[in-house]
This record gives structure tokens, C-alpha cells and sequence, in this order.
């Protein structure tokens, strides 16, 4: 699904869940340095069929403006057809999407599997 | 170009005791830059600095350099970067410098406008300056001969609070 060149910029797991896709970082951090792999790998699992992914983020212990940059651009790439959210922020990355009031912009869940009860609710 | 500020309503401290420097020199690419932020986030460690301040410190660090080398060295050219932490008991400096283009210095102003967004339309970059002027105490920049100066100042506090 994603392209193994770019995924040694950023590694990545990618899983399924029913209509979920579920793409869980594995390196630590999400910066300038790693942002150009991940929002390339990103664009690949959309444009591979993949209609609602939710970014596991809870390895993730350090974020910069590149890396919410990059959040945003996936956001973008997927709107508005296609459903793009976020998980398992640690306490770093939470307090940058509360100081960029990104709440407002992203659905933010505490774990994926309450991303995915999410749906579920969304179903009934 | 010389530009000062301070937050309203801080004084500065003074301690009675400096902890160590940490000095880096690093080449102005991203993966140093990245390097360098990893290595002060774990001196931070060492030194038993709370654990949100260090990712304070960290998201200013690599802002200030992320500006340095887009910025002042651009694409088309790569220098070197120095990097001076001193670490007191409340506040922790961070000196630093290239030799890249001239720096007009810090805007005066930076307003976070997202709010005015839709989703659709959100700007994916522009927050540098907003999260650095958000988490400083102090800001000091100078232009002396060829070289940016740009002095950040965190807060701290210890890990035990």
C-alpha cells in the first residue's frame, strides 16, 4: 500500500479495522526532517482506496510545526469526501494542537479504538 | 537589526548557581537540526528539568532552526549553526547563530488566525514564529557583521513540580 522507499524517511504500521485504515508512526517524532516521507506515504494509503484513516499517534513525543503542517495537508487531501482523524496524542503534541487550537479542526480521539467506536456510533 | 522583548509582567531571575552549558555546532540541514533538538531534550533530561518544559524547549528549538535553514540559508545554500544553551534554575538560554542572509528580526505581531479557517482552507504552515513568541519568556535578536544572533529564553521549572 505505501511506498517502501519513503516509509525509511518515517516508518509506519498501517492496519485495518473494518472501514478504517489505521496508520500508527513508529519513530518517535514528527518533525521537518521526517514530514516530506510521511505526508508522501499518506497520500499513497488515500489515493490506495483508503476512505477514513485514523493516525495512531500515541508514539509520538515530539511534533513541530512541520509535522501539524503535514497534518493539515493530509486533512486537506482528503476532504471532503474522505475522513481524516487523529489519536492518541501524548502530552507535547496535545498541548501543540491545544496552543494551535487544532481541536476545532481535527476529530481527536484518546485511543483508536474510540476513533473507531466513533464510527460506529456515526452508523447507527 | 536589534529586537528585544519582553513578556509583560516578567522579571527577570536571577539564580545562585549555573548549571552547565551545552554548545552545538551543527550543519544546516534538517536531519542536524533534528539531531541537535534530540541531544538538548536529553541534556534537559539529565538535568531533571520538568518534562513539559523540555518539550517546550524542544518545539522553540526546532522552530528557531527550521527559520534558519529555510530562511537564512535557503535551499540554495548550507553553513554552519551554533547553538549555546545556558541553563539556570528557572530559565534556560538558547543563543543562536548563522551566517545566513539578514534577518529583518522577529515580527512584532504574529496573531494565530485559524480560527477564521474552515478546514478546507486551513494554511499548513506560518506557526513558527506564533508557538516561539508563545513559549518564550525573552527574545534578543541582533545582526553583528555577518552573523544572526537570535537569543530565546524558556522558562523552567524542575521535574519534581
Amino acid at each position: 500500500m505505501a511506498n517502501g522507499r519513503l516509509e525509511e524517511l518515517m516508518r509506519m504500521e498501517i492496519s485495518r479495522s473494518g472501514p478504517v485504515t489505521i496508520v500508527k508512526p513508529i519513530d518517535r517524532r514528527m518533525d521537518a526532517h521526517s514530514v516530506i516521507g510521511f505526508k508522501a506515504t499518506m497520500h499513497d494509503i488515500s489515493e490506495s482506496g483508503a476512505d477514513h484513516i485514523v493516525l495512531d499517534m500515541s508514539r509520538i513525543d515530539f511534533m513541530d510545526s512541520s509535522g501539524l503542517g503535514a497534518l493539515i495537508s493530509v486533512l486537506k487531501l482528503m476532504l471532503p469526501d474522505k475522513v481524516f482523524e487523529v489519536s492518541g496524542l501524548t502530552p507535547p503534541v496535545k498541548k501543540l494542537f491545544d496552543l494551535t487550537h487544532m481541536d476545532r479542526v481535527f476529530n481527536i480521539y484518546t485511543t483508536v479504538d474510540d476513533a473507531i467506536a466513533g464510527l460506529h456510533k456515526r452508523a447507527i | 537589526m536589534n529586537y528585544s522583548r519582553q513578556k509583560s509582567g516578567f522579571e527577570p531571575r536571577e539564580s545562585s548557581w549555573l548549571r552547565p552549558n551545552l554548545d552545538l555546532n551543527v550543519y544546516s540541514d534538517l536531519q542536524q537540526a533534528s539531531e541537535a533538538v534530540e541531544r538538548v531534550g536529553k541534556w534537559l533530561d539529565q538535568e531533571n528539568v520538568h518534562s513539559e518544559c523540555i518539550g517546550d524547549v524542544m518545539l522553540v528549538l526546532a522552530e528557531a532552526l527550521n527559520n534558519v535553514i529555510e530562511h537564512a540559508y535557503g535551499a540554495e545554500k548550507k553553513g554552519d549553526v551554533q547553538i549555546k544553551a545556558t541553563l539556570r534554575e528557572l530559565t534556560l538560554s538558547m543563543q543562536i547563530v548563522d551566517r545566513g542572509k539578514p534577518f529583518d528580526g522577529p515580527p512584532e505581531e504574529v496573531v494565530l488566525n485559524t480560527e477564521k479557517y474552515e478546514a478546507s482552507e486551513m494554511p499548513d504552515g506560518g506557526f513558527g514564529w506564533f508557538l516561539i513568541k508563545s513559549l518564550t519568556e525573552d527574545i534578543h535578536f541582533s545582526r553583528v557583521e555577518d552573523q544572526n544572533r537570535l537569543t530565546l529564553v524558556v522558562g523552567l521549572r524542575p521535574a519534581t513540580l
